[in-house]
C-alpha cells in the first residue's frame, strides 16, 4: 500500500510537471498561487491508514478498523514564494478498532477512537500558465502530531490502546478557483488522510 | 487538467475506509481473552449410563461450541502414568469441570455441566493459542501463551491429543455410531505438561511441544481427525488443581 501510493504521488507530481512544460510564461497577473497570499480551507476526508492500527492484536484474532465519521479538517497556508507555501492543517476522525476472537465470533473487543492531529504543512505549487491561473495543482507535505482518545469495548478486553504520536502526510493537490477569491480543493496521497475535498478561500 | 481532477478523486476514493489489518498475520493467531472451560468425561462405549448421558453432553458441547472441551478416556486405572489414575478417578462414569477432583457418581454430569458453566463466566487471567504442524508421525504443537496479568506462581502448559469421529459401532452395536474428544495421548508425554515462567501483564511467550501418533496414538485412526487440546493448570503438589484456561486447534 505505501510503495503504490508513494508511486502514485510521485507519478502525479511528474505528469502535471511534464503538462506544464518548462516554457510556460510565468508572468503572473493573478495566478492561482502567489506570494503572499492567503488560503484558509476546510472539508472532509477519507480516512488515514496509518493511525489506530491493529497489528498488536492479529494473534487473538481477525483485526478490522473502521472509520466511522469522515474526517473533517481546517487549514490556513501563506505564499512564501510564487512556489511556496506554509501553514498548518488541523484533522479530526472517529475510527473503531475490532478484535474478532478466531475461536467465539461473539468475543469482540477493541476501541473507539477519537483522533485529532495538528500538522505543519509546506507546499510546492506548480504553474501552468497563464491559460490555467485557476488552477492551482501543489504537492503537500505535513508533519506534526496526533492524540488518540480512546474508550475500550468487550467484556474480554485485555488490550492495550493506541497511543498519541507523530502525525505525518504526503498529498498531491489542486486548487479550484472558478471565482477570484473562492474554490475547491482535492487531495489525494497518504496519511493522516488519503483524500481530502472541501472549500477554500484566499487573499 | 479535466481529465486529472477525476483521476484524483477515484484514485483517492478506491482507498477503502473500513479495512482490515492483515499485512503481517502472525503464525498463531486463535489467542482467545474468553475463559474457556475444559471439561472430562471418563467413560467406555460399553457403559449403558455413559452413552445415556451423552446427548445431554453433546448438547452442551454444541450450545457452547470451542468453550467446552471434552474428553473421553477408558484407559488402564492401575497405570500411575495414566491420564486416568492421574486424574483420580475410581469408576465410569465420572466427569471433571477440569481438575483432578473427578466427580464419580451417575448424577455428576450435571454438576460438571454447572461448573463448566460457571467458569465460562469469569474472566481470564492468561489465554493460549496454538498450532499443530504434522511432520510424519510428529506433530509440532506451537503455542504462544498472552498474560492478562501479572502470572507468578506454579503454572504448567499442556497438551492433550483427541480424536473426534471415531466410529465406535462394533463395540456398541449400533451402526454408525461415533464419539467424539477420544483421548489419545499427552504432547511430551506430560499429562500436566511442563511448567511455563511467569509472566507481566500483557506479555507473550512462545512453547512448543510435540505429540508422537506412531508411539502414544497407537490406536488413532485418522491424523487429520486429530484435533489438540493446550490447557494451562495452576499446579499444587505436581497435579493441576486449577484450570487456568485452555483452548483447541484441529489439525491442517
Amino acid at each position: 500500500m505505501k510503495k503504490t501510493t508513494i508511486v502514485f504521488i510521485l507519478s502525479g507530481i511528474l505528469a502535471v510537471h511534464a503538462w506544464a512544460g518548462p516554457g510556460n510564461d510565468r508572468t503572473r497577473l493573478r495566478n492561482a498561487h502567489s506570494k503572499g497570499q492567503f488560503t484558509f480551507g476546510g472539508g472532509i476526508g477519507i480516512g488515514g491508514l496509518q493511525y489506530p492500527h491493529g497489528n498488536d492484536y492479529l494473534q487473538f484474532g481477525e483485526v478490522t478498523i473502521e472509520h466511522s465519521k469522515l474526517p473533517y479538517n481546517v487549514r490556513a497556508d501563506y505564499g512564501m514564494t510564487n512556489d511556496i507555501s506554509i501553514g498548518a492543517m488541523i484533522n479530526h476522525f472517529n475510527a473503531r478498532v475490532e478484535v474478532k476472537d478466531n475461536t467465539d465470533p461473539q468475543n469482540k473487543n477493541g476501541f473507539d477512537y477519537k483522533s485529532t492531529s495538528v500538522l505543519l504543512r509546506a507546499s510546492y505549487h506548480i504553474y501552468l500558465g497563464r491559460n490555467y491561473v485557476w488552477l492551482d495543482p501543489y504537492a503537500t507535505g505535513m508533519f506534526g502530531y496526533h492524540i488518540l482518545n480512546s474508550i475500550p469495548f468487550g467484556d474480554n478486553n485485555y488490550f492495550e490502546p493506541n497511543q498519541s504520536g507523530i502525525a505525518w502526510s504526503f498529498q498531491l493537490g489542486l486548487n479550484i478557483y472558478p471565482f477570484q477569491n473562492f474554490g475547491i480543493y482535492l487531495e489525494g496521497g497518504y496519511g493522516t488522510n488519503i483524500a481530502n475535498t472541501g472549500l477554500v478561500i484566499r487573499f | 487538467m479535466k481529465k486529472l481532477i477525476p483521476a484524483i478523486v477515484v484514485a483517492a476514493l478506491a482507498f477503502n475506509s473500513c479495512t482490515k489489518e492483515n499485512s503481517e498475520i502472525p503464525e498463531i493467531n486463535n489467542i482467545s481473552t474468553e475463559r474457556k472451560a475444559l471439561m472430562l468425561k471418563f467413560g467406555s462405549t460399553t457403559c449403558g449410563i455413559c452413552n445415556a448421558h451423552e446427548p445431554a453432553l453433546r448438547a452442551f458441547y454444541n450450545e457452547n461450541k470451542y468453550t467446552v472441551i471434552g474428553i473421553s478416556v477408558l484407559q488402564d486405572v492401575t497405570n500411575t502414568t495414566d491420564i486416568s489414575w492421574q486424574y483420580n478417578y475410581s469408576g465410569i462414569p465420572a466427569y471433571t469441570e477440569g481438575t483432578y477432583n473427578v466427580f464419580d457418581t451417575t448424577t455428576t454430569k450435571d454438576i460438571a455441566i454447572s461448573s463448566a458453566t460457571a467458569t465460562i463466566g469469569t474472566k481470564a487471567d492468561i489465554g493460549v493459542g496454538l498450532k499443530p504442524i504434522l511432520n510424519g508421525d510428529n506433530v509440532t504443537i506451537k503455542m504462544t501463551l498472552a498474560a492478562f496479568k501479572d502470572i507468578s506462581g506454579t503454572y504448567n502448559v499442556a497438551v492433550y491429543a483427541i480424536e473426534d469421529g471415531v466410529d465406535v459401532s462394533a463395540v456398541s452395536g449400533n451402526p454408525g455410531e461415533t464419539r467424539d474428544h477420544v483421548y489419545r495421548g499427552a504432547a511430551n508425554n506430560l499429562v500436566w505438561g511442563m511448567p511455563i515462567a511467569n509472566m507481566a501483564k500483557g506479555e507473550k511467550k512462545d512453547y512448543t511441544m510435540v505429540y508422537n501418533l506412531g508411539t502414544q496414538g497407537t490406536n488413532y485412526n485418522d491424523a487429520m481427525k486429530m484435533r489438540y487440546v493446550a490447557v494451562i493448570y495452576k499446579m499444587e503438589n505436581n497435579r493441576g488443581v486449577e484450570v487456568m484456561n485452555c483452548n483447541v486447534a484441529a489439525q491442517q
